[in-house]
């Protein structure tokens, strides 16, 4: 389309020339930079070297060996936060601005406006996500003096696009609720409470519900079916939170000996072989969860095309 | 030929709030229409339709004959709107403004195009610095620019002069009048600033609570009413009182105003001598577009 090419390449460099996306990349590269220099020292100190695991490039990407918060943990905070950056604004300031009638007072269908917007966002995205791993991979590389194998390099590959994914869900959130709410600052504060309640406060919200529906008895000792009967409505919960699809994701996707993400009983006789997964195993394991990331993302884009479509959009906006 | 724009019967309803209710007239190509009208006339509903930026509940406009409810993408080929805030991106500079609207218009030649308008507009010199660091007069003109980059046949302002500086608005209104007088683009603006209306536009519809309440061009609007203004020495209440039968009277500061349907000039003479009165000066004029526009109002609401 003509005119979502020329709304893509105006928030392209609108985007690019802002403060917030210059803050958003130098926070996510710093904090991605500390981590690598962090767990290389540690791995250095533990003296593991690359003969003591094929799979030590990826304990040194994802900074876990260290005791500094992992680059993965990082991630998960600033991922979401660089999605919502780029996204509460997005609808509603042009509609103050004036802009938006602007945009609209030519010979477009109103859906380019926000095809090109979506579109322009998932670019700046995987720019920045893709970017800063691309930098981090490197920067392993030179610390630790060796690269990774196919096997480790895929998963990191596979992690930077479910992150780019995360991001995105963020993102169309926040676009979305660009479009309900008139004023941009409201919209911020809506989308930053949603993800620190889906972030951090879904977990005891998923226990205590759970704990209702399913109560452990502290006399007799519950049975093994009550209690996985209370860790299934737990996990369920918790799932509604794309944050918790994204911790499971990255830990199958950047640790092979994550073999299943349901309950598992330690003494079962179907308990599969403590050996690593491959990368392809460990795909088909989070196959579930990235669509389900796919599908929140769609979800709210939809609404967001939906809501801007059905807006009723004035020459001037008082 | 047909009107370059045919509002037929044009009306917006949000909720129970009726915003622009049965509205019709023409615009003539070359012509400059000016739409006048207090704030929350439905002025600016009325232009969002022309251009195709809301759906009329009932009725419909025509743009060169393209309907704004089945082809609004023809009408917006066909029409630049300048809206009271022009809206561009601060922090993109000029040219990359105007080169977004190129783009969304396909126009051929782009550069060339937008070095030639912005030479028009009186900004080359600022074709490469940030809209932000603009003023407001700047960004106005800058916005006809914009306008005009698709080749627009009909031109929309909606209050062109609000808010900018009076030498500023002067710029504007002789762009937009060498605009229809040169390039035989047809313009309608809306504005509650009369006397610029009244220097420029060529017919005026009068718009109050969503509907036209006088339209015409100038010489109509005042054809038919009198002003005179009186000097008189002598008590000022009493001569007034007795004039009211003449017409509609008014004190301003130490002058008597009368509004008439006829030339009185003779029978207030001779009231005032009657009342004791020396009559000390006489000013004898049709009346300026406010005080008509002032007596339209009076009389809606007398209504």
């Amino acid at each position: 389309m003509r005119g979502s090419n020329a709304v893509l390449e105006k928030e392209l460099a609108e985007h690019f020339a802002s403060k917030r996306f210059l803050l958003m990349f130098a926070l996510i590269l710093l904090s991605g930079a500390g981590a690598a220099f962090a767990s290389a020292q540690s791995l250095t100190a533990q003296g593991l070297t690359k003969f003591a695991s094929q799979y030590l490039f990826l304990v040194l990407f994802s900074g876990a060996a260290s005791s500094l918060p992992s680059y993965v943990y990082f991630l998960s905070i600033l991922a979401p936060i660089l999605g919502i950056a780029l996204g509460f604004d997005s609808i509603n300031r042009e509609l103050a601005s004036g802009s938006m009638v602007r945009l609209l007072s030519n010979p477009i269908h109103r859906d380019s406006v926000i095809v090109g917007k979506l579109a322009a966002g998932l670019i700046v995205i995987s720019v920045v996500v893709g970017g800063v791993n691309a930098v981090i991979v490197g920067a392993d590389i030179l610390l630790a003096g060796y690269g990774p194998g196919l096997d480790t390099a895929l998963r990191i590959f596979y992690f930077t696009v479910v992150t780019i994914l995360y991001s995105a869900v963020w993102f169309s959130l926040a676009m979305f609720l660009s479009t309900v709410f008139r004023r941009a600052a409201t919209s911020a504060l809506v989308s930053l409470a949603l993800w620190i309640f889906l972030s951090f406060f879904i977990y005891p919200l998923a226990t205590g519900l759970a704990a209702v529906m399913a109560p452990l008895p502290t006399y007799p000792a519950p049975t093994i079916g009550q209690m996985l009967a209370n860790m299934e409505i737990t996990r369920t919960i918790a799932r509604i939170s794309p944050a918790v699809i994204y911790g499971e994701l990255s830990s199958v996707l950047l640790n092979p000996q994550v073999r299943s993400l349901a309950a598992v009983y330690v003494y079962s006789p179907e308990l599969p072989i403590p050996a690593s997964l491959t990368v392809d195993e460990s795909l088909a394991l989070s196959l579930p969860h990235i669509s389900a990331l796919v599908a929140a993302f769609s979800l709210f884009s939809i609404l967001a095309y939906l809501a801007f479509m059905r807006m009723e959009i004035r020459a001037r906006w008082e | 030929m047909t009107a370059a724009i045919k509002a037929v019967g044009l009306r917006k309803v949000y909720g129970s709030f009726i915003a622009v209710d049965d509205t019709s007239f023409d615009v003539e190509r070359g012509e400059i229409f000016g739409l006048l009208g207090p704030n929350g006339a439905g002025k600016t509903t009325t232009i969002s339709m022309l251009v195709g930026l809301i759906p009329p509940t009932s009725g419909d406009a025509y743009v060169d004959g393209h309907s704004v409810k089945r082809e609004p993408t023809e009408v917006r080929r066909r029409v630049g709107l300048l809206p009271e805030n022009p809206g561009f991106y601060e922090n993109l500079t000029a040219r990359e403004n105007l080169m977004l609207t190129a783009k969304l218009n396909d126009v051929p030649n782009p550069e060339e195009r937008i070095e030639e308008l912005i030479g028009r507009v009186g900004l080359s010199g600022w074709l490469d610095v940030e809209v932000g660091k603009f003023s407001r007069g700047m960004k106005q003109r800058l916005g006809i620019a914009d306008a005009l980059i698709k080749g627009p046949s009909v031109l929309i302002f909606d209050e062109p002069t609000a808010g900018v500086d009076p030498k500023g608005a002067e710029e504007m209104l002789e762009i937009i009048s060498s605009l229809a007088k040169e390039e035989k683009i047809t313009v309608l603006m809306s504005s509650h600033l009369l006397h610029q209306v009244e220097r420029i536009c060529d017919r005026i519809a009068v718009m109050n609570k969503g509907r036209i309440i006088a339209e015409g061009p100038l010489e109509r609007l005042t054809g038919g009413r009198y002003i005179l203004e009186l000097e008189v020495d002598g008590d000022l209440n009493t001569i007034a009182k007795k004039l009211q039968l003449l017409g509609r009277v008014r004190l301003e500061g130490r002058r008597i105003v009368v509004e008439a349907m006829r030339d009185m000039r003779k029978d207030a003479a001779q009231i005032v001598l009657e009342a004791g009165g020396i009559p000390l000066g006489m000013r004898f004029r049709r009346p300026s577009l406010a005080e008509i526009y002032r007596s339209i109002l009076e009389a809606e609401v007398g209504t």
